[in-house]
């Protein structure tokens, strides 16, 4: 009897609590990220404007209505009432756009369908939580829209989806489905709840192919061979050992006569060159996702014009990156050396978001050689043509929806910022203005103690801290 | 030692001409080394003149060339013969081996370390039709810098022997930048692996099971092969339904690549060549072939079978109280197709050479055969003799330049050229 009170009373706990976070999210979603629901007129004024990257209009400004870009220029008719944000030490560029992200994905047993090896038929935008903290992050960061790419766990995996990071609720779902991702690596094989070879004993029938990079590979060409048999309007000779499930065979001869496109992910250099192989048995063209390794195939890519999803850069791989081996000849100067060869490039942050965000990629790669307008371009026009999102995402330009960045400074600078972001004609994050860049010490708050105080205070507070183990111990 | 005379001669005694040379040379072994890999440099392949001491050609003559000059140019053998008869031109850089011998590069023809060994045995089924190697070879990777320091320029890599059959094996260099740059032939073979380990798959998995379960797909493979055969002599107006899974299986049947056998043990031995050589007529190249094997020296040489041993070289007899050199016992029943492998990683790539050397050890008293079992055997058996395995003209300029015999455990080998490039200089860079 007592046990029933308590499980009753803990059932009721936990549906209240529920319902109370419910609540919240349903805020969040409305207001876009929680923050500035304003969607009235705006006006950007700032010391550069980075129209796209080989147009830079100089103390130039933008207006922006009903949730678009109405005026770009050196000066343009505020209407009354609009709101004014002025920034003379500052520059505007459209919103960064990842184009291999993973944001939103939820549980890591929700990421992938595990049932199956080729899920094409089954799209990652019924998975995505939009109100998962990953968007508030990227959107701070002046990441303003991503494609969120399926997990690695299937061989082919599921259709992706572009999102905005923020902004109107209505208008976050860009693009629900856009292209499927395959991977070729060992990712399907350690993170396929059914491949992965049980501790104990051996591989056997009760595991599901593919355990090695050779049973993958099957798996992938088998899909396309039986989809391609299925098109041609025979039945393949025999199903069984990699055959794709009835419902994504459709899919797959979608991506045959290139309807949807593949992305492939891919990051040693044996499983790009891999990549390249099977593709070319089908004939079917790619964008290469992650690509640690492509300094190695330059030439490969260059002749086959195969586009790059390139990133995240790292000092060192973490996570099933690093457990992987896949990803240990990582080399900073890859984005210029692919860009120098003529290679079509995007940069990417993946799963990083926040301060590691795309910026930070970018500024990565201008240290080690683009310029600022390959930067610029690598994570804004180039993913968009890649998403064949050019004409609402990726440039500033009247008639498009308002997604932009007004950064501290220069874009991609160590010391720059995202100050003042806005998608879809909202504020979804506003920095009061730093009076100037440099010679002054502090920025205000608490950052006026200076960085002598701030280091003596760490030490005194980590002293603290050890001390009070000792006493507990 | 006093050089001598330039001579070319018939097969030699190679084992005294190097006695006493330059010292013996004691390899140490480090375990450690660094995660160097050298750069492939790209550009024009140099080219080379070698000024050698005494040249094993390996060629069907077994031509061998004291005082010799080896040209090499455009990654090919361009010229052989004696330093009396050929002149260096210009533009060539000259290596001085005058103190040393020039052998072919070696070739193994059973090899794993080639590959990504994560991706070796995909055993979710007993046999495996469609898997293949090449999607799996890694090149560049640290254990082929051993196979450099070993001078082993040719490997064909298969798949493990976790199942019966375990996919198409990859025959390719130990040097170069990219996959498509090392691999000579894809496929390289077809993977079979009988008895000695397929059976610890799982719970009621014996060999009566895995031979008929192996000979079924066998005869799945064949009847889609003779389909298209009738097909393509005009027997059958229709073209027969392409198959991914059958196809690459077309190549078995026509000969054009040979089935690599796992197979060790008097009994499964035998079985294994009535099945497959008797029955589906396959070309097969038994692997490891140890154990007992050599009870059936008869059944290879009646066949003209290639035979490759390792990488085990003994058989402990216990109902003889004996221990039995393998090839050993091969060789003295007249089997003269007899390779020798190392099973890299089970045994380390740089060891080809002292694998023969064991062989010799342990009763193979032909020591130029033992030399011949890792380079013009190997290359033989595996059908790209026309390429690798002996330094002639126009063959690959893939060569070893070693302080003496290969086959000597006191030699080492000081230069590797794969393609005509310098992969591997103990000048520069010594691995041990």
């Amino acid at each position: 009897m007592f046990r029933r009170v308590i499980i009753v009373a803990g059932v009721a706990l936990w549906a209240a609590f529920c319902a109370s976070s419910a609540a919240a999210d349903v805020d969040a979603a409305r207001t876009g990220s929680g923050q500035g629901a304003d969607r009235g007129s705006i006006v950007l004024k700032a010391g550069k404007i980075y129209a796209d990257p080989s147009r830079i209009i100089e103390g130039g400004e933008v207006l922006i209505e009903d949730g678009k870009i109405v005026a770009v220029g050196k000066e343009v008719t505020a209407p009354e009432g609009a709101r004014v944000i002025d920034r003379p030490n500052g520059t505007v560029t459209a919103g960064l756009i990842d184009a291999n992200s993973t944001a939103g994905f939820t549980r890591r047993t929700d990421r992938a369908e595990h049932e199956f090896e080729c899920i094409a038929h089954l799209r990652v935008i019924d998975m995505i939580d939009l109100g998962h903290r990953a968007f508030e992050r990227l959107a701070s960061a002046g990441v303003t829209t991503v494609y969120v790419s399926a997990d690695s766990a299937s061989v082919i995996g599921a259709q992706g989806a572009v999102v905005q990071t923020g902004g109107p609720s209505d208008q976050r779902v860009v693009r629900e489905a856009y292209g499927v991702k395959a991977t070729i690596g060992r990712e399907p094989i350690y993170k396929g709840s059914r491949s992965r070879t049980p501790r104990r004993r051996g591989t056997t029938y009760l595991t599901r192919r593919p355990t090695t990079r050779m049973g993958l590979v099957w798996v992938f060409r088998k899909s396309f061979h039986d989809a391609q048999t299925f098109a041609r309007g025979s039945k393949p000779g025999s199903r069984g050992a990699g055959s794709p499930v009835d419902e994504a065979i459709p899919y797959l001869q979608a991506i045959l006569r290139g309807d949807i496109p593949l992305r492939i992910q891919a990051r040693a250099q044996l499983d790009i060159l891999t990549a390249i192989r099977v593709t070319d048995e089908f004939g079917i063209p790619f964008v290469l996702e992650d690509a640690t390794d492509a300094n190695r195939c330059v030439d490969e890519l260059r002749e086959r014009k195969i586009p790059v999803i390139f990133g995240p850069l790292f000092d060192y791989p973490s996570g099933l990156r690093r457990g992987g081996g896949e990803a240990n000849r990582y080399r900073y100067s890859t984005p210029s050396v692919l860009l120098n060869a003529g290679v079509t490039m995007a940069l990417s942050a993946n799963d990083l978001t926040g301060e590691a965000a795309l910026p930070q990629q970018a500024m990565y790669a201008m240290r080690f050689g683009l310029t600022r307008r390959q930067a610029l371009a690598a994570v804004t026009t180039t993913p968009a043509a890649l998403l064949e999102i050019q004409d609402i995402a990726g440039s500033v330009a009247e008639g498009r929806p308002a997604n932009l960045v007004v950064w501290s400074g220069e874009p991609f600078d160590v010391t720059t910022r995202a100050d003042v972001v806005v998608i879809g004609g909202c504020i979804v994050k506003e920095c009061p203005a730093r009076s100037s860049a440099a010679g002054k010490k502090g920025t205000g708050g608490s950052g006026d103690q200076g960085i002598e105080g701030a280091s003596d205070g760490w030490w005194k507070a980590r002293l603290r801290g050890v001390s009070g183990d000792l006493d507990r111990l | 030692m006093k050089r001598q005379n330039v001579e070319t001669s018939k097969r030699q005694d190679i084992e005294t001409s190097r006695l006493g040379g330059a010292g013996v040379v004691v390899v140490v072994l480090l375990g450690v080394s660094g995660f160097f890999v050298a750069p492939v440099v790209a550009g024009d392949v140099p080219r080379l003149a070698i000024k050698a001491g005494k040249i094993i050609t390996m060629d069907d003559v077994d031509t061998i060339v004291n005082n010799g000059v080896v040209l090499l140019a455009d990654g090919e053998v361009e010229a052989i013969g004696k330093a009396s008869e050929i002149t260096i031109p210009d533009g060539y850089r000259v290596i001085d081996a005058e103190d040393e011998w020039v052998v072919p590069g070696l070739v193994d023809a059973h090899d794993h370390s080639a590959g990504s060994l994560y991706d070796l045995n995909d055993s979710v089924y007993l046999t495996n039709p469609g898997l293949r190697t090449i999607d799996m070879v890694v090149p560049r990777n640290e254990r082929m810098e051993d196979a450099l320091a070993g001078g082993v320029t040719t490997v064909l890599v298969i798949p493990g022997s976790g199942t019966n059959m375990s996919g198409f094996g990859t025959i390719v260099k130990t040097y170069g930048n990219s996959v498509e740059d090392v691999v000579i032939r894809a496929p390289g073979c077809l993977k079979i692996a009988q008895a000695g380990n397929p059976e610890r798959y799982w719970f009621g998995v014996g060999r009566t099971m895995m031979n008929w379960n192996l000979g079924q797909t066998l005869e799945k493979a064949k009847a889609y092969h003779e389909s298209w055969t009738a097909y393509e002599k005009g027997e059958t107006p229709e073209a027969p339904q392409y198959d991914l899974v059958w196809h690459g299986f077309r190549g078995l049947f026509e000969k054009k690549y040979p089935a690599g056998l796992h197979t060790q043990w008097y009994q499964v031995y035998m079985m294994s060549i009535l099945m497959l050589h008797d029955r589906f007529g396959l070309n097969i190249v038994t692997d490891h072939s140890t154990f007992d094997s050599y009870k059936l020296a008869s059944f290879v040489k009646e066949r003209g079978m290639y035979s490759v041993v390792g990488p085990r070289q003994f058989y402990l007899d216990r109902r003889d109280r004996t221990i039995n050199g393998c090839a050993a016992r091969f060789a003295e029943q007249g089997v003269t197709r007899l390779g020798i492998n190392t099973d890299a990683p089970v045994v380390s790539q740089k060891d080809l050479s002292y694998q023969a050397a064991m062989a010799c050890w342990l009763g193979w008293d032909d020591h130029y055969a033992a030399l011949k079992s890792v380079t013009r055997i190997g290359a033989e058996s595996l059908l790209i003799i026309d390429r690798v395995g002996s330094l002639e003209k126009g063959k690959d300029a893939d060569v070893g330049i070693w302080t003496g015999s290969p086959i000597d455990p006191r030699s080492q080998c000081k230069l590797t050229i794969v393609n005509g490039r310098i992969a591997y200089d103990a000048k520069v860079r010594r691995r041990y």
